[in-house]
């Protein structure tokens, strides 16, 4: 009993962490059917900047981290402008090149090898209920995660910014022909993505303690299948996708054989294949995805 | 035969030119410095992969993240067959006796190589060929994640991290200007098959070229096949090339390297995979010996890593935005004349229609 219980809790976490890491594809892709290859360099450009400026001062840390993350989305944001009304496979490899792009920057500022820092170590020490331990951080990344949603849920339902937010993931050519701004609500949504990233990029740095410049590959892998699995460009499927992924994979590694764990991440590639191919619209479909002649 | 009946089967002028590249490269290789011949033999091999690459994403206007998990399983199969028995053993102690004392030698290896990876790219593709667009490249790229992981940590068939090594032969410069022409070959012809003319037609519009019966799974299906024989290709060479097989040499690195290359020539044509593969290997070439340190000439520069990467990356970005249907989409203007010129002299005849074809194709991707 108590090992499934340790097993939710961490499932839990996980899922409200990887929940994270798909709303922050799913926001872009809702917005410019737009699979963004690079928001795990945003993940990545956070981890050096929390690493860096956290390390004397973690609230600082945390600060220079959102605003790096948020500006760096601002600025891929312009980069991928022109290529909005091009298929979505130019998008893709766009993305993608950027991605490369700033990885080799951060090669090429910070070196291949992985820089280790204090920052939110502290987070680190476990509190005890009962026979369970569970760490702060864990603590931590749930409660910032179930904020983040609460104020994401806000944004999208409760302010014009968020209705039209909605709209253009809707159909965005009939928003633009009804007058929404297209060149301020895609800034808007890469400007939620990258703050997403950002408090990403504080939970994982504080967790490894190093940061390098392929931290954000293992994040982008993840939120790639959470949101195919929770059906593409929908909010709710990307949280739920996020936090089946979560709980999957925490449960799995509890439960099991050693032998078989290595092979776990294969276990949720083939589930994307198998929803890309079956339930072309994920497991929460949108109805405005299906593609008309 | 007369020249327009080659003509229609793929042999056109375009592929004597490029073909003719592909020698001079080969013969810049023998008789340029060590480092320099490294640099083009690299271009080489890069090309072989674009070349798969090309037979399927170019045709069917599906980009495809999946080929390098293609080229894995080609090398993989190549490999085994190239590697001391007594080695097998140690390594990968868990495949069947008969494939740990097979041996054989480097040519059947290769086709071993390229069989192989056409049956993979044949199984595999089997349900992804239903699939378009986005979702069809987001599936691909799920399949290479799946080949690495199990490659990684399948360590009793594929070695885990630490591969294969100890490949016994090396490629010699002219197998591989062979192997690139061959590839160059069967892509222009498997272009210019019915096949090819089909999958192109559902690449302009799925939904006309189907209610014209063509079956674009099945011909999408045609094209991984053969594409996949020759990344299985591309992929052998490649590690006899350098003597090892690991997962990594097949990771996602090499996955960005062919699509952009792929990209920045121009995805639609056979050209533009040359031009795109040979471009890019030179900037990553040059940039790779300044990044490295040293001196030139006068000049002194510290080693910077990451700056070869950096220079790619930003110009495959450059293109994407400033020429998205790629560097070689169109010809060079006094190219374009010269052919403007020459066709203005010919009475119309089969040549014209497949001509106007190509125009329309290429004023719809400008």
């Amino acid at each position: 009993m108590t090992y499934f219980a340790q097993a939710l809790i961490q499932g839990l976490t996980l899922g409200a962490l990887y929940a994270q890491f798909a709303l922050g594809i799913a926001v872009i892709f809702g917005v410019m059917r737009m699979m963004n290859f690079a928001y795990g360099e945003l993940i990545m450009a956070g981890g050096y900047a929390f690493l860096i400026v956290g390390a004397s001062n973690p609230i600082y840390g945390v600060i220079t981290a959102l605003v790096v993350t948020a500006v760096l989305a601002l600025i891929l944001e312009r980069i991928v402008r022109p290529l909005r009304t091009r298929e979505a496979t130019a998008m893709l490899v766009g993305t993608f090149a950027v991605s490369y792009l700033l990885q080799a920057l951060a090669t090429l500022i910070f070196g291949a090898n992985p820089k280790t820092g204090s920052a939110g170590s502290s987070l680190l020490q476990t509190a005890s209920v009962g026979s369970l331990s569970i760490s702060y951080l864990d603590i931590l990344t749930l409660c910032s995660s179930v904020v983040l949603m609460v104020l994401l849920t806000l944004l999208l339902n409760r302010t014009r910014t968020g209705l039209r937010l909605r709209a253009v993931a809707e159909d965005s050519s009939m928003a633009r022909i009804l007058g929404v701004r297209m060149n301020v609500v895609i800034p808007v949504a890469f400007v939620v993505s990258g703050v997403l990233a950002g408090v990403a990029a504080v939970l994982l740095v504080a967790q490894t303690g190093t940061a390098q410049p392929t931290l954000g590959v293992n994040p982008l892998l993840i939120a790639f299948i959470a949101t195919i699995l929770g059906g593409l460009g929908t909010f709710r499927g990307a949280v739920a996708g996020g936090m089946l992924l979560g709980l999957v994979t925490a449960f799995l590694s509890f439960y099991l054989p050693s032998s078989a764990k290595p092979f776990t991440s294969s276990i949720g590639y083939v589930a994307v294949i198998v929803v890309l191919v079956l339930l072309p619209n994920g497991l929460i479909s949108s109805r405005n995805l299906r593609t008309r002649v | 035969m007369t020249y327009s009946q080659f003509r229609r089967r793929g042999f056109s002028v375009e592929l004597g030119v490029l073909l003719g590249v592909v020698i001079l490269c080969g013969l810049a290789a023998t008789a340029a410095s060590e480092v320099t011949s490294g640099v083009i033999t690299q271009g080489l091999i890069s090309l072989l992969l674009v070349v798969s690459l090309y037979i399927f994403s170019g045709n069917s206007g599906i980009v495809s993240f999946g080929h390098p998990a293609i080229a894995f399983a080609g090398a993989y199969a190549a490999s085994l067959f190239i590697i001391e028995p007594g080695q097998k053993a140690m390594t990968v102690p868990g495949l069947p006796e008969a494939l740990i004392s097979a041996q054989s030698s480097a040519v059947v290896s290769v086709a071993i190589g390229a069989a192989f990876g056409a049956v993979f790219a044949g199984v595999v593709w089997l349900p992804l060929v239903r699939l378009s667009g986005i979702r069809s490249s987001l599936a691909s790229f799920a399949v290479l994640l799946v080949v690495l992981n199990v490659a990684n940590n399948w360590q009793d068939v594929t070695g885990g991290q630490t591969g294969l090594s100890g490949l016994m032969y090396a490629p010699s410069v002219l197998s591989i200007c062979i192997w690139t022409m061959a590839s160059l070959v069967v892509a222009a012809v498997y272009g210019a098959s019915r096949s090819g003319r089909r999958l192109r037609a559902s690449r302009e519009d799925e939904v006309a070229a189907e209610a014209c019966g063509i079956n674009i799974a099945l011909e999408r299906w045609i094209a991984i096949v053969v594409s996949g024989a020759v990344a299985g290709v591309a992929g052998a060479i490649y590690a006899q090339y350098l003597g090892t097989l690991t997962p990594s040499m097949f990771g996602l690195d090499l996955d960005f390297l062919t699509v952009a290359m792929l990209l920045v020539g121009g995805m639609f044509f056979l050209r533009g995979a040359v031009v795109g593969a040979l471009l890019l290997t030179a900037v990553a070439g040059i940039f790779g010996r300044i990044q490295n340190g040293g001196t030139f000439g006068f000049i002194t520069i510290d080693p910077y890593p990451g700056l070869a990467q950096v220079a790619f990356a930003l110009l495959t970005l450059i293109v994407v935005l400033v020429r998205p249907e790629g560097l070689a989409a169109k010809p060079p203007q006094f190219i374009a004349n010269w052919l403007h010129r020459r066709r203005e002299g010919k009475a119309a005849g089969v040549d014209t229609v497949e001509d106007s074809a190509e125009k329309t194709s290429m004023e719809v991707h400008s």
